[in-house]
């Protein structure tokens, strides 16, 4: 008999325990084998049938966790077992402590993950890695806390019907009713009910409910949530939830008699043959023994009449519940609501605080001396805020310079790295009248769930040295900017009317290759505008260099600047087109 | 049934249990906050504690070992140790390199061999993220034979820099007249810089003669969008080597600036 209960047990371990684990370890295994064979034989579609693999699975188990935790939960509500309630806890802990990683991540980027506050969600996530283990294991495995395969099934309806020899009828879900000597009238329901709390709380009964003529209680109930069995999890609940007469029940009533009621999952999973009622005869005998053990004072022979000597191993066996029980259940409890809350204030502080969070832009663009005299340098600065060590990485931050009405030089300056997020560029110095319009543009790189090139471009600024004549008595003006793009050139022009004559006319061009295969690039073009009439002119070459596959996209910025004889200026905006190519 | 009394036993010791309980919380609290202090501390500010090389006095075959010892960090803020080098008269070789992480506290290089008549100027650094950098006095040692004060007088007189006090957005003009019997076949600026936050750079370069006798070389920054290593707080050494027809030698003292 020690053979055979040794040897259920054992079958009952693999099947439950050993092949659920294998199987997901077999899965990350394969996983594994191509992804290390992918990297080691340079195949990036096997590295990516390995990662699909391992992320699915990651995936599934953090699904199976969050099934785990909600069943369990319904079980320790139901049993106040403390196993149950361990289990809950650490599988809670399994699930939520990822967000301590995701929540910074997500909404903070990598600097939120690396900041103090990052930091220490990290270092709660490892604490709740391991308690959650711990709890779950313990409220498993452990004998005083034994609550992870106990069930109808394993500790009645086996041991009851394994040993029934001979073939009998099949299954027909009825109630079955089975009679007893009664409890002596005057203890009837309050023994009734003591019993079914101790024995939920020693993870045996879900709970009970109390009716007039007697008290009907659930034997707890196998979810196969353990072993990975969705279907018959999801289906426990629904019926824990909203159907428990469809679970296994028994009714004791006060006059002696018991109706047993066993559930097609429960009959279904007894492997040999075993006729109905005499299966309910014997699990209904087997609680009423409990009962009237219980009765008789005895609590551990109460839990041993349920479980008994062929349920298994004593040390796999559930104990009668303790105040031991009912103290670790509250420290876990508290434990785990701790690391939790500490964990998501964390988190939150960490994603909330991150630069990250602030938009990408070159901002505080400001310069000194603010009005230059003649011969001075300026010292032009700007921000490029949302930008962190940890994710972006600036590639290219100039000064598209035009500089006009004295020089005609410069193009694009390159802004030196000052400290933090701000560079700088030194401008000048210029002679009386120059003036310039200075347009800030960086190239930034992303790094977060891939890579992705950010253009960010700020508002121009225009310095003027010294004095600059505008809005004269010659009127000088320019009017209706046009450019028109064809394979050889792109020709732009203006209507410049003054009374006195017009001594500069120039366009000054910057551009930018901003996409296609080469996306980088650019250049810095001038030249004078030919009049006809009040009609100025001019023409650039096209395709601007460098050299350009088909599928670029150009962006040209353009301003023409205008100087008469009485020296009063005038200048278009700074105007932009596109071209793609 | 006066067996089956578990709640009435767990009301019986609830004081006692919540008591424990309570302990066992601020336990728990005190060493999460023990552990989040260890973690997060940024350690004392780095010290570097010796700059050694072997062999002291190396031949041309020698492979040369710097050894450089430091403390300071933390597990958050772990040390970081640094050394450059150049050479130059008759080799030309720089180099150097970091090494860092919780518990580092030893750096060994190693450099050459180099050809006879080298000199090579070497710096150790030593950088926390919460402290900056901490760098070393110069050490100098000679391969072989390096002439210095031989009969043409090789010297350098009237050295400047330009400006004196550097800005992120200046360059660094440097100007020396050199003073020979012999014709001075090259003058070097050599130089080593050190970012307030461990990183940096160094070499050599020719300075341009520009006038009789008088050479100019510049220090601006280099790589990055617009150029790196001029970010605030960066600390510059520098020193200038020149080297005649004879063979005879001179070197400037170091200079230091850094930009503000």
């Amino acid at each position: 008999m020690r053979t055979t209960t040794s040897a259920m047990e054992r079958s009952v371990v693999w099947r439950m325990e050993w092949v659920p684990f294998l199987a997901l370890l077999t899965a990350f295994g394969v996983g594994a084998a191509f992804l290390i064979g992918g990297l080691a034989g340079r195949s990036f579609s096997l590295y990516d049938l390995g990662n699909l693999i391992t992320e699915l699975l990651g995936w599934f188990i953090l699904a199976w966790l969050l099934l785990y935790t909600i069943v369990e939960r319904v079980l320790w509500r139901r049993t106040r077992n403390v196993g149950h309630r361990l289990q809950y806890l650490g599988a809670a802990l399994l699930v939520l402590s990822p967000l301590f990683f995701w929540i910074p991540l997500l909404s903070g980027g990598w600097s939120a993950l690396f900041s103090p506050a990052g930091m220490f969600g990290a270092l709660l996530f490892f604490v709740s890695f391991v308690c959650g283990c711990v709890l779950a294991l313990a409220g498993y495995y452990y004998r005083g806390f034994r609550a992870g395969e106990v069930d109808l099934y394993r500790n009645v309806v086996v041991r009851e019907g394994e040993r029934i020899d001979r073939l009998t009828n099949a299954y027909s879900e009825r109630p079955f009713t089975v009679h007893y000597d009664g409890l002596p009238e005057a203890e009837r329901a309050s023994v009734v009910q003591e019993w079914a709390r101790t024995a939920a709380k020693a993870g045996l009964l879900l709970g009970h409910r109390v009716e007039n003529l007697g008290t009907t209680v659930y034997p707890i109930t196998w979810t196969g949530v353990g072993a990975l069995r969705w279907g018959t999890a999801l289906v426990h609940l629904l019926w824990l939830a909203r159907s428990p007469e469809r679970l296994t029940w028994v009714r004791i009533g006060f006059e002696g008699n018991v109706v047993v009621h066993i559930s097609p999952y429960d009959y279904r999973r007894i492997r040999r043959p075993v006729a109905y009622h005499v299966l309910c005869a014997a699990v209904g005998d087997a609680l009423v023994s409990s009962l009237l053990v219980y009765a008789g004072g005895d609590v551990p022979g109460s839990i041993a009449a349920l479980t008994g000597a062929a349920a298994g191993p004593p040390g796999r066996a559930p104990s009668a519940p303790t105040a031991t029980g009912d103290f670790v259940g509250r420290v876990a409890a508290l434990l785990t609501t701790i690391l939790v809350i500490m964990g998501l204030t964390s988190a939150t502080v960490a994603a909330v605080s991150s630069p990250e969070r602030n938009a990408l832009a070159i901002t505080n663009v400001r310069w000194s001396p603010l009005n230059p005299g003649p011969g001075e340098t300026v010292d032009l600065f700007a921000t490029l805020t949302g930008t962190t060590d940890f994710s972006i990485s600036v590639d290219e931050f100039d000064a598209l310079t035009f500089v006009y009405f004295n020089r005609t030089d410069f193009g694009f300056i390159q802004l030196r790295h000052i400290d933090g997020n701000d560079y700088g560029v030194r401008l000048g110095p210029f002679p009386d009248g120059t003036e310039a319009t200075i347009l800030l543009s960086a190239k930034v790189r992303r790094f977060s769930f891939g890579v992705s090139d950010i253009l960010l471009t700020a508002d121009p600024v225009v310095i003027r040295w010294g004095q600059v004549h505008r809005g004269g008595a010659s009127g000088l003006s320019i009017a209706n900017p046009t450019h028109v793009t064809n394979s050889t050139n792109i020709t732009l022009g203006a209507w410049i009317n003054s009374t006195a004559t017009v001594d500069t006319a120039q366009v000054f061009v910057g551009y930018r290759y901003t996409s296609g295969s080469t996306s980088s690039g650019g250049g810095f073009l001038w030249t004078n505008l030919t009049p006809s009439g009040r009609r100025y002119e001019g023409s650039i070459p096209f395709p601007l260099p460098p050299p350009q596959p088909q599928g670029f996209v150009l962006d040209v910025y353009y301003r023409i600047v205008a100087r008469d004889t009485t020296w009063n200026s005038a200048t278009s905006e700074l105007l932009r087109f596109e071209v793609i190519g | 049934m006066n067996a089956a009394s578990p709640v009435i036993e767990s009301k019986k010791v609830s004081r006692k249990v919540w008591a424990v309980v309570i302990a066992i919380v601020a336990v728990l609290a005190a060493a999460i906050a023990g552990l989040a202090y260890v973690v997060t501390a940024p350690g004392p500010p780095p010290r570097l504690v010796s700059v050694s090389y072997s062999p002291t006095d190396p031949t041309p075959s020698d492979i040369v070992t710097v050894e450089v010892v430091a403390d300071g960090g933390s597990f958050a803020d772990p040390l970081e140790i640094g050394l450059s080098y150049t050479s130059y008269f008759a080799g030309g070789e720089s180099g150097g390199g970091g090494i860092g992480g919780y518990g580092v506290h030893r750096g060994s290089w190693q450099m050459g061999p180099f050809p006879n008549g080298t000199e090579v100027w070497l710096i150790a650094s030593a950088s926390t993220r919460a402290h900056g950098a901490t760098i070393s006095d110069e050490v100098t040692f000679q391969v072989g034979d390096v002439l210095r004060g031989g009969p043409s007088g090789l010297r350098f007189d009237q050295v400047s820099q330009t400006p004196t006090t550097v800005t992120t957005l200046d360059d660094v003009d440097i100007t020396a007249r050199v003073v020979s019997l012999s014709n001075v076949t090259r003058v070097q600026l050599l130089l080593f810089s050190f970012m307030r936050s461990g990183g940096g750079g160094g070499g050599g370069e020719p300075l341009l003669e520009t006038d009789l006798d008088t050479y100019t070389g510049t220090i601006r920054p280099f790589g990055g969008p617009g150029g790196s290593g001029f970010e605030r707080g960066t600390i510059f050494r520098y020193r200038l080597a020149a080297i005649d027809e004879s063979g005879n030698t001179a070197v400037t003292a170091t200079s230091t600036f850094t930009i503000r």
